[in-house]
C-alpha cells in the first residue's frame, strides 16, 4: 500500500522539491502552505508522516505541531521537521516539541529521503515484494542504438525481467524518475561525455543514487572502460552482448553475496581462502562463485588469483577438483594463478594427476611477493 | 521512548556553524563586517553545493555591481544585534536555469512566478545560513521576509550608514552577485 506523506510549506519550491524526492517512491504527497492547512488535511486524510516547515504565514509550525499533539486521532503521527532554523536554540526547541526528526535548509534530496525511509517503510515504485525473486528485475538501457536495445529486451526475454529504455541521458533520468530501475546499463559510446554525466546526475539524486550501473563498451575500447570504472560504474559489459555475461554481471551487482567469508582481495590478487574443514556444500560455492569473484576481479584491475590450503592439514580429492577448477577459471579470466599450502597438503597434491605439476607457495605472503616479482 | 534513553538522542546539534571563541553568548556589541562577510560566502556555498550540486567559487569582491539585460534580485534581511540585507543578483536566464536546476526540470518549463519564488527561496537560505552562523556566535538576530525585484539594468543604491560589499560568485561558466549590505554602527 502506498505511503502517504504530507508536505507543509508555504514555499512552493520547497514543496515541489519534496515531489521530485519523494517522485521515484511508492507514496502520494499531499500539500499544504501553511499550519492551518496541514491540520485540516491531515484531519481529513489522516498521513502516514507529516514533513513541516517552521516559519509560516497563518500557523507556523510550531503551533500546528502542538495542535496536532493535542489531538487524539493524529497525535501519534510522526513529524519531520524541515527548516531553514539551524541554530542551536531553535534545533533544541524543535527536539522539545517532540518530533521524529529534523532536516535543515539547505537539504539535499537523499537527507530528506533518508529520514522519512527510517520512519516509514518506503519502496521504490515497481520494486518487488521480498520473496518474489527475479521476476521484479527491472533494467533501464541507456543507448541511442535501437539495435542494441532490442537485443537486450530479446535476449533477456526469458529472465522476465522488465527491459526498458532511453535514447538519451535526459530521457534516462525521466525514465529513472517514473520508474525505479534494479540496474541501469549505458553506452559509453553516448554522444559527447553524456554516460559520464548521466552517472553523475544519478549518483546525486537519491532515488538512484545506490542503483548499480553497468557501462556498455566494445571490447576494444579499453582506455574508455577503465576511465568508467575509475570514475564509478559497477562494472562493464563489452559489446558484442553475450546474454549469459549481462545475466551474470547484473545478477552479481543485485544478488546479496555470502562468498566474502571465501574470497577477498589482497594485493594485485583475489585470495580463495579455503578453511580446515571444507563441507561438500560449501566446496560446491566456492565452485560456483570462482567464475563471478574471478570476472569481478578482473573487473576491479587485479591480476592474480590464489588459492589458499594454509589451513587445511588434510587434502583429498574435493579440495583437488577444488584447485583444478580454479586453475581453469583464472586462466580464463586471464588471471595468473598460486596456490598455498602446508607440506602435507602438497605431498597429497602430489598423488593426483590433476594437481602433479603445480607450484605451491608456503604462504600467502610468499605467493603475493611471487606475484609482485 | 526507551527507558534510559534522553529525549533528545535522536537530535544531534548541527556542525556547520561553529561557535566564535572570541564572542560571548548575548554579544551586544555587533559582529565585524568580515565575520559576516566570511558567514555570507560559506552560506552560498553550502545552499548551492546542497540544493544545486554546484561547487561555487568566491571571487574577490569587485564593484560591477548590475548586470547587463533582464534581472532578478531576491533580498532577505536580518535585524537584530547586527542589521543588513542579503540580495542575490543575477539575470533571469541564469536564475531559469538555477530554478530548472533545482526542481528537476526543464528550464524551457519554468515559468516567472517559479523562478521568483525559488531564487526567493534560495535567498532565504542564504540569509537563514547567515542568521545561524551568527545567532550560534552570539550575534542574535531575526530574518524578514523574502522579496523579489525584477527588472533591467537594476542598482541597488545605499545611504551613508551603510556598508555594502558586492561578492561574485563563478561555477560552471556561470556568474552572479551577492551583495551584501549591512547598517554601519561603527560611526
Amino acid at each position: 500500500m502506498s505511503i502517504k506523506l504530507l508536505s507543509v510549506d508555504d514555499s512552493r519550491t520547497i514543496r515541489l522539491i519534496i515531489g521530485k524526492a519523494f517522485r521515484a517512491y511508492d507514496c502520494t504527497i499531499a500539500e499544504a502552505a501553511n499550519g492551518a492547512e496541514a491540520l485540516a488535511a491531515a484531519a481529513a486524510d489522516r498521513p502516514d508522516l507529516i514533513i513541516l516547515d517552521l516559519t509560516m504565514p497563518v500557523m507556523d509550525g510550531y503551533e500546528a505541531l502542538k495542535r496536532l499533539r493535542a489531538d487524539p486521532r493524529l497525535k501519534d503521527i510522526p513529524v519531520v521537521m524541515l527548516t531553514a532554523e539551524a541554530g542551536r536554540e531553535n534545533v533544541l526547541r524543535i527536539a522539545q516539541l517532540g518530533v521524529q526528526g529534523y532536516v535543515i535548509k539547505p537539504f539535499d534530496e537523499a537527507k530528506i529521503v533518508e529520514r522519512v525511509s527510517k520512519l516509514v517503510p518506503l519502496r521504490l515504485k515497481g520494486e518487488a515484494p521480498a520473496g518474489q525473486g527475479e521476476a521484479g528485475v527491472s533494467l533501464l538501457v541507456v543507448d541511442d542504438k535501437p539495435a542494441i536495445v532490442e537485443s537486450l529486451k530479446t535476449g533477456l526475454a526469458a529472465t522476465g525481467w522488465k527491459v526498458f529504455s532511453a535514447g538519451t541521458a535526459a530521457e534516462a533520468l525521466e525514465a529513472g524518475a517514473r520508474q525505479a530501475a534494479s540496474a541501469i546499463l549505458i553506452s559509453l559510446s553516448l554522444p559527447g561525455d553524456s554516460a559520464v554525466t548521466l552517472l553523475r546526475a544519478l549518483r546525486s539524486q537519491a532515488a538512484t543514487k545506490d542503483t548499480p550501473v553497468l557501462g556498455l563498451s566494445v571490447k576494444s575500447a579499453v582506455e574508455e572502460q577503465t576511465r568508467a570504472r575509475q570514475l564509478g560504474f559497477n562494472g562493464i559489459v563489452t559489446k558484442p552482448l553475450a546474454m549469459d555475461e549481462v545475466m551474470d554481471r547484473v545478477r552479481r551487482l543485485l544478488k546479496p553475496d555470502t562468498s566474502d567469508r571465501f574470497f577477498r582481495p589482497d594485493g594485485p590478487a583475489l585470495v580463495v581462502s579455503i578453511p580446515s574443514e571444507l563441507g561438500s556444500k560449501d566446496a560446491i560455492f566456492v565452485r560456483s562463485s570462482l567464475g563471478a569473484r574471478a570476472g569481478a576481479a578482473v573487473d576491479a584491475g587485479l591480476s592474480h588469483l590464489i588459492v589458499d590450503l594454509g589451513a587445511v592439514h588434510t587434502a583429498d580429492f574435493t579440495h583437488v577438483k577444488l584447485l583444478t577448477e580454479a586453475l581453469e577459471v583464472g586462466r580464463n579470466a586471464g588471471l595468473k594463478c598460486s596456490f598455498v599450502g602446508t607440506a602435507e597438503v602438497i605431498a597429497e597434491c602430489r598423488n593426483f594427476e590433476e594437481t602433479r605439476e603445480l607450484h605451491f607457495a608456503t604462504s600467502v605472503a610468499e605467493a603475493l611477493a611471487q606475484c609482485a616479482a | 521512548m526507551q527507558e534510559g534513553v534522553p529525549r533528545y538522542a535522536h537530535i544531534t546539534m548541527p556542525t556547520s556553524a561553529p561557535i566564535s571563541k572570541n564572542v560571548a553568548p548575548g554579544a551586544t556589541v555587533p559582529p565585524p563586517y568580515a565575520a559576516i562577510e566570511e558567514y555570507t560566502r560559506d552560506a552560498v556555498r553550502e545552499v548551492f553545493d546542497k540544493m544545486l550540486g554546484l561547487d561555487m567559487a568566491a571571487l574577490p569582491p569587485d564593484g560591477n555591481g548590475s548586470e547587463v539585460g533582464d534581472q532578478i534580485i531576491g533580498s532577505v534581511g536580518f535585524v537584530g544585534t547586527t542589521t543588513g540585507i542579503v540580495h542575490l543578483q543575477c539575470g533571469t536566464t541564469l536564475a531559469q536555469f538555477m530554478t530548472a536546476r533545482l526542481l528537476g526540470l526543464e528550464a524551457a518549463s519554468v515559468g516567472a512566478d517559479m523562478v521568483s519564488d525559488a531564487i526567493g527561496e534560495l535567498t532565504n537560505m542564504v540569509a537563514g545560513g547567515v542568521k545561524s552562523r551568527l545567532c550560534d556566535s552570539g550575534w542574535t538576530c531575526v530574518l524578514t521576509i523574502p522579496s523579489i525585484t525584477r527588472g533591467s539594468g537594476l542598482r541597488i543604491q545605499t545611504i551613508a550608514s551603510v556598508k555594502r560589499k558586492l561578492l561574485p560568485f563563478y561555477a560552471d561558466g556561470m556568474r552572479f552577485l551577492v551583495e551584501l549590505t549591512v547598517k554601519d554602527t561603527t560611526g
